[in-house]
């Protein structure tokens, strides 16, 4: 996990920043607030599989949170209990080992730690009631509105079809049923791409331009037609970092549902993929039918400030990113 | 219940007077078909506002405002017809993707009477063709039919006099032949590359536009009639190789005949290098059509891959089952 200390850019308070999952999304936000703002950084150690010092270093993160990353720390917090400067805490929950088909299991594995990072959320909301205490949660559109087409403002969560979907829901019932003090902030993301070095959960669009460009085959688990809406993960970090960093508390918009509104076919991300790489790409398919249900999203839904890049471009981007990381030529 | 969404997508450009009235017809069918709580919905209807040069953005926009499903995609610049539908259809998520002209010439009320014709036919994709001439134009309606014959003949395609821009297509289909169209792609050949299932419906299609001049001037007919020939595979190339080919060969028999009469028959030449002239003119001429035949036909294979001709496609039509009992009830608006 990684914890950052900042100043408010307009209103100058402190802010501490804790995300949980520096993975795909939770290192682009970091990135993003690094870019945003001048702020201190530490990365602290959380086992996410051993159970068994998963709470040792939860209770290390909140001393942290609580002692502060520097030296004038302790005096901004002296400062809050005076009520001059309110350190605002903003606890972002952007972890998920537990992919689209991971099994029970997993899943409750994943709830189980989530439920501690909440409880932490929630003492450290009633022990310092004067620093507000704010809870971002990134959960998923595709799992809670599986099988469901053009979902708009009136569309309600699909029953939850596997293991993924309901994790998602328990996940939201929690934040929603945490301490009333504890600002909540809800994003529902569709399928996020972007560039990540790990091979762990490298997504869709990523893999598919890796392989074309080294001349693998890509194995689809759906249909060449199955329809899924992808966004990007800059767009989704620049979008959470602007809220992080903002003032204002409450949210009548939460959940955000962050979709791209334009539903895009495996044939279509094969098609820019080619175009992108230059070159033909090789796919084969294996009919599992539970996992080649349209998933799409109206644009209707675009949260205010939100906005969503072409596929076209992102997909350029990542192609550049590979070819400077070197992981298209090291076979990373 | 299991359901078959619909999707209309509409290019705009200067429909603001129609733009209401269309939307309006548009919710009855949407409304009928909400009423009758059958699989068939209508999910949206995708106004693609193609740099509109009338109030057509601002009505749009109150249209949304009041109902839901209106979508409306604004292009960066106008980009003209076929891209407006093609960036429409790209937006699109129903399992049929209808396509229709703003002006009310494509009347909603025939888009499920199309949709059934196509269940009814096991088809991809259906054309609403007019019964009569729709133009006002004699010319104009003779002179696009006549085109569209020639072009068929020449690339052997069956389907290109049905093409219109009033279509039903199957969601899949006209999805993965919009994501390989490129500028000078014309979208109708690119559907031909992922399906050969192809219909047309006559219907009563009438010209609404009363004093209005057509989007299409003369250069953007010619532009687009253009588009229709360098997207087909015109097999004039294969006529041009195949008869250099057979010119080869008669001038080699020629030739062969020619030596023959000169080692025997030496007095029946009476003029001396005339025919080895004709001879070596004829074969070489041959030869080079012959050449320029498979250069050609090689390019024609390269561009065809260029713009996205797949090897293969993969489609879905066990959807069509659930529509299977509302086809009687419709079967009688195209049967009479």
């Amino acid at each position: 996990m990684v914890l950052l200390e900042t100043a408010n850019p307009s209103s100058g308070r402190p802010l501490t920043v804790a995300i949980f999952g520096a993975g795909l999304i939770g290192s682009a936000i970091v990135s993003r607030l690094e870019a945003s703002a001048s702020l201190r950084k530490e990365e602290l150690p959380f086992n996410w599989t051993d159970s068994s010092i998963q709470l040792g270093q939860l209770q290390d993160v909140e001393t942290r949170i609580l002692t502060g990353l520097g030296p004038n720390t302790k005096q901004l917090l002296s400062c809050s209990k005076l009520g001059a400067a309110q350190r605002l805490l903003r606890i972002v929950w952007s972890a998920g080992s537990a992919g689209f088909g991971a099994s029970h299991d997993e899943t409750e594995r994943e709830l189980h730690v989530f439920r501690m990072v909440l409880d932490m959320a929630e003492r450290l909301a009633v022990q310092y009631p004067g620093d507000p205490v704010s809870f971002y949660l990134m959960s998923s559109a595709g799992g809670l509105f599986e099988g469901q087409r053009h979902v708009d403002q009136n569309s309600r969560p699909t029953p939850p079809r596997r293991p993924y979907g309901l994790l998602k829901q328990c996940q939201e019932e929690f934040v929603m049923a945490a301490h009333h003090t504890i600002v909540k902030k809800i994003y529902r993301l569709t399928s996020v791409y972007g560039f990540i070095r790990t091979r762990h959960r490298r997504g869709l669009v990523p893999t598919m331009i890796l392989n074309g460009a080294r001349r693998q085959a890509t194995h689809i688990i759906g249909g060449m037609d199955t329809l899924r809406d992808f966004i990007w993960v800059e767009d989704v970090a620049g979008f959470i970092a602007r809220q992080l960093l903002d003032d204002s508390e409450a949210s009548t918009e939460s959940p955000y549902t962050l979709a791209s509104g334009k539903p895009c076919s495996i044939h279509e991300i094969q098609k820019i993929v080619e175009s992108t790489i230059g070159r033909k790409t090789y796919m084969t398919y294996s009919l599992d039918r539970s996992n080649s249900e349209d998933i799409t999203f109206s644009n209707s839904l675009h949260p205010k400030g939100w906005f969503s890049s072409d596929l076209r471009l992102g997909s350029i981007r990542i192609y550049n990113d590979l070819v400077h990381s070197g992981i298209l030529f090291n076979r990373v | 219940m299991e359901k078959v969404y619909l999707s209309t997508v509409i290019p705009v450009y200067q429909g603001g007077p129609y733009l209401e009235s269309l939307v309006k017809e548009l919710l009855t069918v949407k409304a009928s078909l909400d009423y009758e709580e059958g699989p068939l919905q209508l999910i949206e209807a995708i106004f693609v506002d193609d740099s509109s040069i009338d109030d057509s953005s601002e009505i749009l926009s109150g249209l949304q405002a009041k109902h839901p499903w209106v979508r409306i995609l604004p292009l960066s610049r106008n980009f003209g017809q076929h891209p407006a539908s093609v960036a429409g259809i790209l937006h699109s998520s129903g399992d049929w993707v209808a396509t229709l002209d703003e002006d009310l010439q494509h009347h909603p009320q025939f888009l499920i009477p199309l949709l059934m014709y196509a269940i009814a036919n096991r088809q991809d994709v259906v054309y609403a063709n007019p019964k009569d001439p729709v133009h006002n134009s004699l010319f104009r309606d003779l002179s696009s039919r006549l085109y569209k014959v020639l072009i068929s003949k020449l690339s052997n395609n069956p389907h290109v006099p049905y093409f219109n821009s009033f279509r039903m297509m199957r969601g899949s289909v006209a999805r993965a032949a919009a994501s390989v169209s490129s500028p000078t792609t014309y979208f109708d050949i690119a559907l031909c590359w992922f399906t050969s299932r192809f219909g047309q419906l006559k219907l009563p299609l009438r010209d609404q536009r009363s004093g209005c001049r057509s989007g299409y001037n003369l250069g953007a007919l010619i532009q687009h009639s253009w588009r229709m020939l360098v997207s087909s595979e015109i097999k004039v190339l294969k006529v041009a190789a195949i008869s250099g080919f057979a010119a080869v060969v008669v001038s080699l028999g020629a030739a062969l005949y020619t030596l023959i009469q000169k080692l025997f028959y030496p007095e029946a030449i009476r003029l001396i290098g005339w025919t080895s002239l004709i001879i070596m003119t004829f074969f070489f001429g041959g030869l080079l059509c012959f050449l320029l035949g498979i250069v050609l036909e090689f390019m024609s294979v390269l561009v065809l891959q260029a713009q996205g001709k797949p090897t293969f496609f993969v489609v879905d039509r066990t959807k069509d089952k659930l529509l299977s009992p509302l086809v009687e009830k419709y079967r009688q608006s195209w049967s009479c």
